[in-house]
């Protein structure tokens, strides 16, 4: 109990240096907690965004690539399903509900996905959630949009609000469909997926803003307003992905080879799951190379702290030999390091921890606007936990560094202090 | 009784072709108050850390209190100077985090004994401390400050109320007055000498400062073994 109060009164007369030491081993922690937070809601994200889809289909491409346009939104179709082939394959018998996705517009950086109301039924994400309105009901007319909740919330719209689409994707699309203005007839409730971030529209929609552009370009002089739009035939040439769920798990091979094999032009499905592997394997590198780093950086702190008490030793012969005078054993003089250096782990385990949730109570709102990923707040995961407990361990074990230099010193030279 | 018995002690220092210390017999009785002389280097702090149970014997016999430390481990040697013996150094006694009465109190934390005779006498070991202080002149206003604030003299003082606290039997000074002008050593070493009578401690005390041997009722001079050496 005194070898306790001695050593926290002791580092409290040596404030300055205890506090850079600290500030050291803290963000080492800090560091530690937030690229394996960063590295499981990475994988949560991903992950959550699907579920309960069988296959997902779309033109002939690499399974990741297919998976990181039609879910995530990221990087762009090069190819479509022609319409034809896609009604084709949801007539199967094997079907149970397909969900068509068309890409290619945006409004103001969020995509439009141009969709059928399967979307709001079927379309499931995280445990098998649905889709709910959190106003507003699903798109009815061609020129109604329903917007996903981050849209609605950071453009400040409202059901009944009249919005304007542009062509291509970014924030700078220029282009835009001006002509044609969309009304907001529904807002959904908050996902944590790319769902938020899109406008949902008919595929008609995207048919009747595209009728008067061909390969992407305005035909110039050609002008039809979004009256006489309505009155054209308005069903697409292509989609740019479906998913799809059938009747039975059982026949996902059966039909995924069907697809893969399909005559009338080359298609692709992938199992989300499967495909999902497959990214992992990929983000695990960048994983692998974060916490390699993040370690090197917990091990050079603990290194810096052993450091810092190794060099205090010397200033501190006075103080050992007067606890040795009062009859302090050697062993407890050492004690009193191995505790100092159990203090810092201790502290900066928790105040690492801290810090970690504050800076991810304060990130994870602009982490969720431009990446997508849902940073939360929750216990280390099992190998992190490991890791602190190392290196709290870590910590003790290495004040047995100075505490063995001092036990030994204090047994050579007694209480006599040579400079 | 005696109190401290010394025969044929000698103490090499590593990595030194002599010793340090070669003392033939030493015999200090309970109560005395003894005084050590000797040049720099002669060896005294070896000795006083020998006889604190601090330097392990490297050969000889010596006897504090009818113990023979020859045989003790280090942890008993610790545990009996806890118990047994009141240290001050030349300068620096005292933990700089600590208030002066947190620094008196220690060796009633490092002793059980220690303690229970402080509570005995005085109630409590804070009473014990109050007293001590008080009656080395240390002012009340004093008490929980921090120790840096102290004069040299003062800090001397209160290294020895935290020697004397608890009624340890032997009080060993190495050189405490070194620091001190020539009236605050005065002072020192009569109140130093009057606080070991009043609880019938032994007394060791070594400095090169020969004058002082006039307050000790006992002396002896430690030779210079080094010189000799060189000669
Ligand atoms: N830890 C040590 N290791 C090796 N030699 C030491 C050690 N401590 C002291 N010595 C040597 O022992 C000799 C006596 O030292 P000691 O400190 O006992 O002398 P002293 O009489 O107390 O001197 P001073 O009056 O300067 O304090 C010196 O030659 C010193 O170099
Ligand atoms: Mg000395």
């Amino acid at each position: 109990m005194i070898l306790f109060r001695l050593t926290l009164k002791s580092l409290a007369n040596r404030k300055a240096t205890v506090l850079m030491t600290l500030a050291m081993l803290v963000m080492s922690n800090v560091l530690l907690l937030t690229v394996d937070r960063l590295r499981l809601d990475t994988r949560a994200s991903f992950a959550n965004t699907v579920s309960g889809t069988d296959l997902i289909i779309g033109a002939r491409t690499g399974s990741l690539n297919l998976l990181l346009y039609s879910v995530f939104h990221l990087g762009n179709a090069t190819n479509n399903i022609s319409w034809q082939s896609y009604q084709e394959l949801i007539a199967q018998k094997e079907i149970d509900w397909a969900i068509p996705i068309s890409l290619g517009d945006s409004h103001r950086g969020y995509r439009v996905v141009g969709t059928d109301t399967t979307m709001f039924t079927h379309y499931r994400y995280g445990k098998k959630q649905n889709l709910a309105f959190a106003d507003g009901e699903a798109f009815d007319g061609v020129f109604d949009v329903v917007l996903g909740a981050e849209v609605a919330k950071s453009l400040g719209y409202k059901v009944g609000d009249e919005i304007v689409v542009a062509h291509g994707v970014g924030k700078t699309s220029f282009t835009e469909h001006g002509d044609k203005p969309f009304t907001v007839t529904g807002i959904l409730k908050a996902t944590g997926t790319p769902i938020d971030k899109s406008l949902f529209v008919s595929l008609e929609a995207i048919t009747a803003i595209h009728v008067d552009w061909i390969n992407g370009v305005k035909l110039p002089g050609v002008k039809i307003s979004a009256e006489q739009a309505l009155t054209m035939d308005l069903q697409p040439d292509s989609i740019t992905a479906a998913m799809i769920g059938l009747k039975s798990r059982m026949q996902i091979f059966t039909f995924q080879r069907l697809v893969n094999n399909y005559r009338a032009e080359p298609l692709t499905a992938i199992i989300p799951g499967t495909a999902l592997a497959g990214l992992w394997q990929l983000i695990g590198l960048a994983e692998n190379a974060l916490i390699a780093v993040s370690v090197i950086v917990a091990i050079t702190a603990l290194l810096g702290m052993t450091t810092v008490i190794l060099t205090s030793l010397n200033e501190r012969q006075r103080e050992m030999a007067v606890l040795r005078a009062i009859g302090l054993s050697s062993s407890k003089v050492a004690a009193l390091l191995v505790m100092e250096s159990g203090f810092y782990g201790v502290v900066s385990v928790i105040a690492g921890y801290l810090l970690h949730a504050l800076s991810i109570l304060a990130l994870a709102p602009i982490v969720q606007e431009q990446f997508g990923i849902n940073l939360s707040l929750s216990v280390p995961s099992l190998a992190l936990s490991l890791t602190l407990g190392g290196f709290l361990l870590a910590t003790f074990l290495l004040g047995l560094i100075p505490g063995i230099a001092a036990y030994k010193r204090s047994l050579a030279d007694g209480l006599i202090i040579r400079r | 009784m005696t109190a401290i018995s010394i025969e044929s002690l000698i103490h090499t220092w590593p990595g030194q072709s002599h010793a340090t210390l070669d003392i033939k017999e030493l015999n200090i009785n309970a109560g005395d108050t003894f005084f050590i002389h000797g040049a720099s280097g002669s060896g005294k702090s070896t000795l006083l850390n020998i006889l604190a149970g601090v330097l392990s014997i490297q050969s000889g016999k010596l006897e504090v209190l009818g113990q023979n430390f020859a045989t003790m481990s280090h942890a008993q040697r610790d545990k009996f100077r806890a118990d047994n013996i009141g240290y001050i150094f030349q300068q620096f006694n005292l933990l700089p985090y600590l208030t002066v009465m947190e620094n008196v109190t220690l060796p009633c934390h490092a002793s059980k004994q220690r303690e229970r005779n402080a509570i005995e006498q005085y109630g409590s070991v804070e009473e014990a401390a109050h007293y001590g202080l008080t009656s080395l002149n240390i002012p009340k206003a004093l008490f929980h400050t921090s120790v840096m604030r102290l004069s040299v003299g003062q800090q001397q003082r209160v290294a020895a109320a935290r020697a004397l606290i608890g009624n340890p039997s032997i009080i060993i000074a190495d050189e405490p007055t070194s620091a001190l002008d020539h009236d605050n050593i005065q002072n020192f070493m009569e109140t130093l000498k009057q606080k070991c009578s009043e609880i019938n401690s032994t007394l060791v005390f070594v400095s090169h400062d020969r004058t002082l041997a006039e307050f000790f009722g006992q002396s002896m001079t430690l030779p210079s073994r080094l010189q000799e050496a060189e000669q």
